[in-house]
């Protein structure tokens, strides 16, 4: 090396030591995200959330989709943080806009950067939310786009959303307050005036720890939808009581909820749920169970079922099923027998799940059995909605990242494939004699 | 080739420019004056801040402690009968005798004119025979401290000067190390003697160092339970030691006492639903601690001083935890009027230091502490949220309180810590002394280019038992570890 070169070297060499030994920034910045690669085999599935495909002689085939979640937190001290977290969605070859005259699931081929060459507008916001403590009470607040669930099993409500809620604890109580505008209708520069057409929920939640293994917690939600898009309901007051406990080798979470309130001003709307999830040591390993019972009608008079906000925002993970619920584990792709309508059109539903789930060093294991039926039929319909075993093996590559195979079959109950049409419900049932849906899965999942 | 000659003449013009700056000045510490017989009138104060103004100029400027300081000049004012006399010597930092001067009279009105000849000579003597302390130190080395231990107001003495060679060599790296242990270990608990027990991922383990590491005996704990915290109190009059090992087993504390007698370890205790921890608050006698988990909070309640009865755990004396404090990285001490405080890390992996009323007084600039090891409890409310089914918490380093009351944080970092998944590759053990209002800085060991998974101070021997990860666990290997023993004194 010549001396210039050696000069310009230790030269540019001291001006990037100096660059990196500027003080510490009192921003700090927090990086968390995600990365899963999901591949099916399946009868049911086509990458998309509508539903399950029951059909007589359903074709099976191979799809593989991605999701990535990169999360940003810019840390200005330990009582503020500004919370940001996007999603990258991906269908392996891309989705289709339209094709035989089906449009895809998102709307919009720009969307999905899996086609050829890839470039494609693909991210999508999720949280945008300010998270700081108010030193003079110590609470803390949430504001904005943020996650939020219910203390039902999400149930009712698994979404994130734009609002504000505060939490504040003291000594073993914790009590949350919150509003979320979920759906604002009114137009931009509308003369009627800005907050006429929109729905909001209101949370009030109480959390009282008696001892380290028994939580007791109650809740009053409030929807108010005056958006005019004829709601399923224009106001819903709920009102639940639920638990955590731990019992011996047993952890138990039941939970309870009550609603009522106006479909419409002719049409009140009185329901309720219950159920509990519990996981108890058994062996090298856990077993889980978990059931709920939504209440439904018949279609008379009386709106007496459970009611949501949206189908697509509930969940009831701890079922650890594949197409009777959906998964827990699912991404882009994220649907069910009944397409995440639990309340099965308002005839209510009952489900009981039971597992096994352990560990062997590195890999890990879980098999399942669940069973899911309306609550009420309408009609001469069956009310058996279907029976599926389902199991996965999985290997833990590094503690961050792994690669897992599953496989789901689901015995359909009559409510679906039974060959009377009098026996299927309409509108979930789709062909006469539906062959039973199944999936084999392969999944490579990384988080930090 | 023009124009790389005239940035390379800007360059180096300015590289040259600022040796040139920082070569011309030097920076003086005048220390307080000795006086004798006794002081009068606060004679030492005025003398130190006479001598002080009259040195500086010409180059030399008087700056405010020694640490920041080139040279320091030391001097004493004595009478005999009635005369005086004012003696001065300037030293470099390193120690290398620059100047003397004296002055003597009879009265004190001559002591102001004795003070600025004194220092006019010492002017002389300082600028002439100072010189820069990497160029004044081609000689040999100091002799490497028995622990390699970096102290700042020294740091400058072991760093060779570059004189011929562009080859930076370092010390060899004191204290005792162990052969590789195959595997990756997570925890370390002493307990006076030389034997220690290791927690990895598949049980305890307990060695003896020799001319190496022996492993004495072990137990092998089931495939589901993983080890969080390791402790060790004793040994009781029979030679007993007990043995606190921390296990999670699915999502919930099941806890394990085993007693060591004979070389043996035999369980006293399984499934105590208690986090244990021992730590010396205040640098006294190690007490053992307990803490629960909640259905809710990782950490319920408060921390309590527990003893074993019966097989059983009986609690005493609760402690409030400040916000981020847990059983796990927590410690007490008293400043010298008796003031108890209270030593954690933050979540984001600072140093604080709260006050007995649960205030927060000091926080350190930089990070320290930094584990690896972690538990995941499940979160389904939170799955869809975070894509996975776990909430991950990380469990910190020990804070260590010294006899002398001075604290000892090991300070990981390197490559990278991003979200919940953790790499550390380097660490430093730090000790530090609190001054009433923050904690500074004494000394540091030299940085190691492993991950310290944990370790323990033995008091006794004063001597640290140092845990360290030499390789983790890859995709197909098993890591290795190492032990260090490492004396601080």
């Amino acid at each position: 090396m010549s001396f210039q070169k050696k000069l310009l070297a230790f030269a540019a060499v001291s001006a990037l030591s100096a660059a990196t030994a500027v003080p510490a920034m009192a921003l700090e910045n927090e990086f968390h995200g995600m990365f899963k690669f999901m591949g099916y085999q399946t009868n049911a599935l086509a990458g998309g959330d509508t539903g399950d495909i029951l059909r007589k002689d359903a074709h099976s085939g191979f799809f593989a989709e991605q999701r990535a979640r990169i999360m940003y937190i810019a840390k200005a001290n330990d009582n503020l943080k500004l919370v940001t977290h996007f999603e990258l969605d991906t269908r392996f070859g891309g989705i289709a806009n339209s094709h035989t005259g089906t449009s895809s699931y998102k709307g919009t081929t720009g969307n999905d950067g899996g086609q050829l060459d890839a470039d494609s507008l693909t991210l999508e916001t999720k949280n945008i939310y300010l998270d700081f403590n108010e030193p003079a009470t110590g609470a803390n607040f949430k504001v904005g786009m943020q996650p939020w669930a219910d203390a039902y099993g999400s149930l009712f409500l698994l979404a994130d959303m734009t609002g504000a809620i505060g939490t504040k604890k003291v000594d073993n109580f914790t009590g949350q307050l919150g509003w979320f505008r979920f759906d604002d209708n009114t137009l931009a520069n509308d003369k009627t005036g800005p907050g006429q057409f929109t729905a909001d929920l209101i949370v009030a939640d109480g959390k009282f720890a008696v001892n380290k293994d028994i939580t007791v917690g109650a809740t009053y939600y409030n929807v108010q939808n005056d958006t005019g898009l004829a709601p399923a309901y224009e106001l819903l007051h709920m009102v639940g009581v639920n638990a955590d406990l731990n019992v011996g080798p047993a952890n138990i979470k039941p939970f309870a909820a009550y609603q009522w309130g106006d479909q419409n001003s002719a049409k009140d709307i009185s329901a309720y749920m219950a159920g509990a999830v519990a996981k108890v040591k058994t062996g090298p390993g856990a077993v889980n169970l978990s059931g709920f019972y939504l209440s439904g009608d018949k279609g008379g008079t009386n709106n007496n079922a459970f009611q949501t906000i949206a189908a697509s925002t509930t969940y009831f993970n701890p079922a650890n099923m594949w197409i009777l619920v959906r998964p827990n584990q699912a991404i882009n792709t994220s649907t069910s027998l009944t397409g995440n309508d639990l309340t099965v059109g308002g005839r209510g539903a009952i489900g009981v799940f039971g597992g096994y789930e352990g560990a062997m060093g590195k890999t890990f294991y879980n098999a399942n059995v669940g069973y899911l039926r309306t609550a009420e039929a309408r009609g001469t319909e069956k009310k058996s909605l279907g029976t599926e075993v389902n199991a996965q093996v999985g290997y833990k590559i590094y503690d961050n990242l792994s690669a897992s195979v599953a496989a789901a079959y689901v015995f359909l109950g009559d409510a679906l494939s039974s060959k009377t049409t009098a026996d299927r419900i309409a509108g979930y049932a789709q062909t006469a004699d539906a062959d039973n849906p199944y999936l084999f899965n392969v999944q490579l999942s990384y988080a930090f | 080739m023009k124009r790389s000659l005239v940035a390379t003449l800007i360059l180096l013009g300015t590289l040259l420019a600022a040796a040139a700056a920082s070569a011309s000045t030097i920076r003086a510490y005048i220390a307080e004056f000795t006086v004798s017989p006794a002081d009068n009138g606060n004679l030492k104060n005025t003398l130190q801040r006479l001598l002080a103004t009259r040195l500086a100029g010409d180059g030399i400027v008087t700056v405010d402690t020694p640490a920041e300081a080139d040279v320091i000049v030391s001097g004493s004012y004595t009478t005999l009968g009635k005369m005086f006399s004012l003696d001065a010597i300037a030293k470099s930092a390193a120690g290398k005798q620059l100047g003397t001067a004296f002055e003597q009279g009879e009265s004190m009105d001559v002591l102001i004119p004795a003070v600025g000849k004194v220092s006019g000579k010492l002017k002389g003597d300082i600028v002439k025979q100072f010189q820069p302390a990497a160029a004044a130190l081609p000689e040999a080395p100091a002799k490497a401290p028995r622990a390699d231990i970096v102290r700042p107001s020294v740091a400058q003495e072991v760093i060779k000067a570059p004189a011929s060679s562009e080859i930076v060599r370092s010390e060899a790296t004191a204290g005792w190390i162990s052969q590789r242990l195959p595997g990756v270990y997570s925890g370390v608990a002493t307990w006076g003697t030389k034997d220690f027990v290791t927690a990895d991922d598949k049980g305890i383990h307990l060695y003896r160092p020799g001319g190496k590491l022996d492993l004495v005996t072990e137990v092998i704990l089931p495939d589901r339970m993983k080890i969080l915290a390791l402790d060790a109190m004793g040994p009781e009059a029979n030679g007993r030691v007990l043995v606190f090992v921390t296990i999670m087993d699915r999502e919930s504390i099941s806890s394990r006492i085993y007693a060591l007698q004979n070389d043996t370890l035999k369980v006293v205790a399984e499934d105590i639903p208690y986090m244990f921890r021992t730590i010396a608050p205040y640098g006294g006698a190690k007490k053992l601690y307990a803490q629960q988990m909640g259905r809710n909070d990782d950490f319920y309640g408060d921390v309590y001083e527990a003893s074993i009865v019966d097989k059983g755990v009986k609690l005493s004396n609760p402690i409030k935890m400040p916000r981020f404090a847990n059983i796990f990285n927590f410690n007490l001490f008293r400043d010298q009027s008796g003031k108890s405080y209270l030593a954690t890390f933050s979540d984001s992996g600072y140093l604080l230091v709260y006050s007995d009323t649960g205030e927060e007084l000091w926080r350190s600039s930089d990070k320290f502490g930094g584990s690896e090891t972690y538990f995941q409890r499940r979160d389904w409310e939170n799955e869809r949220t975070n894509m996975t089914p776990f909430r991950t918490r990380f469990i910190e380093q020990r804070i260590t309180v010294t006899e002398k009351g001075e604290i000892l944080v090991p300070q990981n970092s390197g490559f990278f810590v991003l979200g919940n998944l953790r790499s550390y590759s380097k660490y430093s053990v730090v000790n530090f002394a609190w001054n009433g209002s923050s904690l500074e800085e004494k000394w540091r060991t030299k940085q190691s280019q492993n991950y310290l998974a944990d370790y323990s101070y033995n008091p006794a021997s004063k001597e640290l038992v140092l845990l360290e990860v030499a390789q983790k666990d890859t995709f197909g290997g098993k890591g290795g570890s190492v032990v260090r023993l490492l004396g601080i004194e």
